[in-house]
């Protein structure tokens, strides 16, 4: 099925900003504050989410409060704390490909080191979504080179820039990115400005 | 002239006018070289022969000329870098988001072209669609062309009767219709009216049923899902430069008439106009006029998508939580071109300011369509939602990106004057629709067919163009005399810049949108006790203009309106409806004078003098 009956719910709330993105193969909607759920065919698949509920696979990307729960991390999930998955493996879950990519901050005293974190790349029938995690953008970040969806983040600090994130849009050439990972509107604002040319850029809230 | 504004954005080039001119004369010079060689920017199967043949409304262009209108708009882009990028995105007001891209369009096209061949479309077969903007009703417009039937898209403001004529008119071999939406937070059921409208029509059309509300189906109906099911269609119709490409109801004097355009014509004028007025394929751009409406045909379905852009799409209410939501969605997007109408800029003009939320950076325009954009109105929009926050040099305080008038009319098809971004951009003159655009000879004229200036008159078109409607009431052709085309506009043409002032007839603008008084009668007329009815214009501060209804009989005020609502649609219904003790005369000559009285003295005088006085207005107006 190329698109399915979307049966419309009674409103009881209003969002200003979209809340779930779908493509014909896919669809992402944000969980918290660098969260993803991912609607594949096959499952679905939870990246960073602190209480997930209906996941097929979790992932996390490391271990920080507002990406991990801190205790009573569910049975199964995979994370590279948890020691089951590296930058450099592929998995295959069911038809569900994962490509476990580094993300990190370069330097010494950095938040997030070589080898703390991980980013990870789902594909799955044509549609391949790139979920960064917090890194800059280093040179590994172009293993996820040819993804249709990237999730990237763009808040600065300990992770990428508004700049850094459209550096790596302009790399990558993901078809659509979602911003994550900021808190102030105003990094978003920049980020699109910069990033748009090179990629639709979708908030999702 | 020190009024008028260069915004300071370096996101386009301006010129001046007296390089304007050049391009202008130049291109109305030699009309058909000029066309031509826009035309041969198309993809054409077979030359054409000549590059117009006939004289006025019969003037058909690129004859002899063969050309796939689907591969002008779709599969032009396969193979480019454009294929895998965003065709469409679309929202609905639960927040729902989809994004299509140009491939999964042209696969999703394919597989509605192969329903729709199911249900037995065969080229020249007519398909109405009646549907909110959605990624449904664009694959189903397109997967007609792709067949060579010509569709129309009927504004779903529009009630069950006005389907059921537009049906039965173009004898349509399938019914499109959403079994409804969601606009300012609560359902509408466009699928009672669907059915309603196909038993009235009679012309056995087989409906389609793009499933949003769950609603369930009758036997005989085709859910959406099914229609796909049927197979792919593999190839695109190649069809002759006149051959039918969509059509619309356009408001004429006694009724909505067909108004038919050619495919080469047509997508000659819309691709040239489309990459004129600022669009590229890096941009991604939010069009506030529903299809269903020119603007919302041919900058929607059309131009867009034949230059590579990203075109959103909202099913949902303007106003819905507020006025802002339009900008929280160019917010949300990245919106780089916004298209809207006066009326909705006038509309959110009055709003408080801090309901127009929303971070507009991206925007390098903002183009509105449809009827006057009053200076002031101008120079709000230019001041607050084409101020970005991103700082540009003399920007401060004032706009940043243009805010541009243009001006269209259904039956030309297109955008005819207004300021290019990509093309010519003299000085933005606030209050106009901007210059002639290039290839069309524009000119305002007296009574005697005198060419005015600085004053008053016709607006008309000197010459014919390429998307010359292959099918047009009889209204159409009379508007041609004297070796012009009366668009029916009035206008004032000073220097360059032309200045509509509303129509210079007895037909209705309501918020941009042409209506017919005798639709809107007739309508009335069909209310229990009304025994005759007549529709004036009268100048409104937000909509431009609206419908009053003058009518002799018993039924109330309330009944008349709530009879039009639903006669006609719910755009249509009457501001007021007077009783009067009596319509005199024959109809054409009463409008004329109603509305000639009501410029001169004003509604309330108006009714007095000619009809008898308005008994039944609400708030009980008095006798006159």
């Amino acid at each position: 099925m190329l698109l399915g009956v979307r049966v419309m719910r009674p409103l009881a709330f209003f969002s200003a900003v979209p809340r779930k993105l779908a493509t014909p193969l896919g669809s992402v909607e944000l969980s918290g504050f660098a969260g993803v759920v991912l609607g594949f065919r096959c499952c679905t698949v939870c990246v960073d989410v602190v209480e997930p509920h209906g996941c097929d696979f979790r992932f996390y990307t490391h271990s920080h409060p507002r990406h991990a729960p801190q205790e009573g991390l569910p049975g199964g999930a995979y994370a590279p704390f948890l020691g089951n998955v590296r930058a450099g493996d592929v998995l295959r879950l069911g038809g569900l490909t994962v490509r476990v990519v580094e993300a990190y901050n370069p330097g010494a005293g950095a938040p997030h080191p070589r080898g703390f974190g991980v980013g990870y790349v789902f594909e799955l029938e044509g549609l391949a979504v790139y979920v960064a995690g917090d890194t800059s953008f280093v040179e590994e970040v172009l293993a996820a080179e040819g993804a249709d969806v990237a999730v990237l983040p763009v808040g600065g600090g300990g992770v990428m820039s508004p700049e850094e994130a459209a550096e790596a849009v302009r790399s990558l050439r993901p078809v659509v990115t979602v911003p994550v990972h900021f808190e102030d509107p105003a990094l978003y604002w920049k980020f699109k400005v910069l990033a748009q040319p090179y990629t639709q850029v979708v908030r999702l809230g | 002239m020190s009024s008028r504004v260069v915004p300071p954005s370096t996101r386009f080039k301006a010129v001046t006018l007296r390089e304007y001119w050049g391009v202008y004369e130049s291109s109305v010079r030699d009309l058909e070289a000029f066309w031509a060689g826009e035309a041969g920017r198309l993809l054409w199967r077979k030359p054409w022969e000549a590059v117009r043949v006939g004289e006025g409304p019969g003037s058909r262009w690129f004859a002899g000329g063969e050309l796939s209108p689907y591969e002008n708009i779709v599969l032009r882009h396969s193979g480019s870098w454009v294929w895998r990028k965003p065709a469409l995105l679309w929202e609905d007001e639960s927040g729902e988001a989809r994004v299509v891209t140009y491939s999964q369009l042209d696969q999703l096209v394919s597989r509605a072209a192969g329903g729709l061949r199911s249900l037995g479309v065969r080229r020249g077969d007519w398909v109405v669609v009646y549907s909110p903007p959605s990624v449904e009703a664009v694959a189903v417009m397109l997967a007609a062309v792709r067949l060579g039937a010509p569709f129309e898209a009927v504004f779903t403001g529009f009630s069950a009767r006005e389907l059921a004529r537009r049906l039965r008119r173009r004898g349509a071999r399938v019914l499109v219709a959403a079994d409804g939406f969601l606009r300012r937070g609560r359902p509408v059921r466009t699928l009672e009216a669907a059915r309603e409208a196909l038993a009235e029509a009679g012309v056995g059309a087989r409906l389609v049923v793009v499933e949003r509300v769950g609603a369930p189906l009758r036997e005989g109906e085709v859910g959406f899902d099914e229609l796909l099911s049927a197979g792919w269609e593999q190839g695109s119709a190649v069809v002759p430069s006149d051959h039918p490409l969509f059509g619309l109801h356009s408001g004429y004097e006694e009724d909505f008439e067909p108004v038919t355009h050619p495919a080469g014509g047509f997508l000659a004028q819309v691709y040239a106009t489309t990459g004129w007025m600022g669009l590229r394929p890096r941009d991604t751009y939010f069009c506030t006029v529903w299809p269903g409406w020119i603007t919302g045909v041919a900058y929607v379905v059309f131009g867009p998508l034949m230059v590579g852009s990203t075109v959103l799409l909202y099913e949902g209410g303007p106003d819905w939580p507020s006025w802002g939501r339009w900008l929280e969605l160019i917010d949300s997007y990245a919106v780089t071109v916004f298209l809207t109408t006066s009326s909705a800029l006038r509309m959110m003009a009055r709003q408080d300011p801090s309901a127009l939320r929303g971070n507009l950076d991206t925007l390098k325009a903002v183009l509105v369509t449809a009827e006057p954009l009053e200076r002031e109105v101008w120079e709000w929009a230019y001041t607050r939602i084409a101020n970005l926050a991103i700082p540009v040099i003399d920007s401060v305080g004032r706009g940043t990106v243009p805010v541009v008038n243009l001006y269209i009319q259904s039956e030309v098809g297109t955008f005819v004057t207004g300021n290019l971004l990509n093309y010519t951009f003299p000085p933005i003159a606030p209050g106009s629709a901007g210059p002639p655009i290039p290839g069309f000879h524009v000119d305002v004229v007296d009574g005697e067919g005198r060419s005015v200036r600085g004053a008053p008159g016709r607006l008309v078109l000197r010459a014919p163009w390429p998307s010359m409607p292959v099918e047009a009431p009889e209204g159409f052709r009379r508007r041609w005399s004297g070796g012009f085309y009366d668009t029916g506009d009035l206008a004032v043409m000073e220097d360059a810049y032309v200045y509509p002032l509303g129509r210079g007839d007895v037909v209705l603008k309501v918020s941009g949108y042409r209506l017919s008084p005798g639709a809107i009668e007739r309508a009335a007329e069909a209310v229990p006790g009304v025994a005759r009815a007549v529709v004036v214009g009268v100048r409104d501060e937000l909509r431009f203009e609206v419908p009053v209804v003058g009518y002799a009989g018993d039924a109330s005020p309330e009944e008349v309106k709530r009879g039009v609502r639903e006669g006609v649609g719910p755009i249509a219904e009457p501001r007021e409806a007077y009783r009067v003790r009596e319509l005199p005369g024959e109809k054409g000559a009463l409008r004329a004078e109603l509305r000639r009285l009501v410029r001169e003295v004003g509604l309330e005088g108006a009714l007095a003098r000619l009809l008898g006085g308005a008994g039944g207005c609400e708030g009980g107006a008095a006798e006159g």
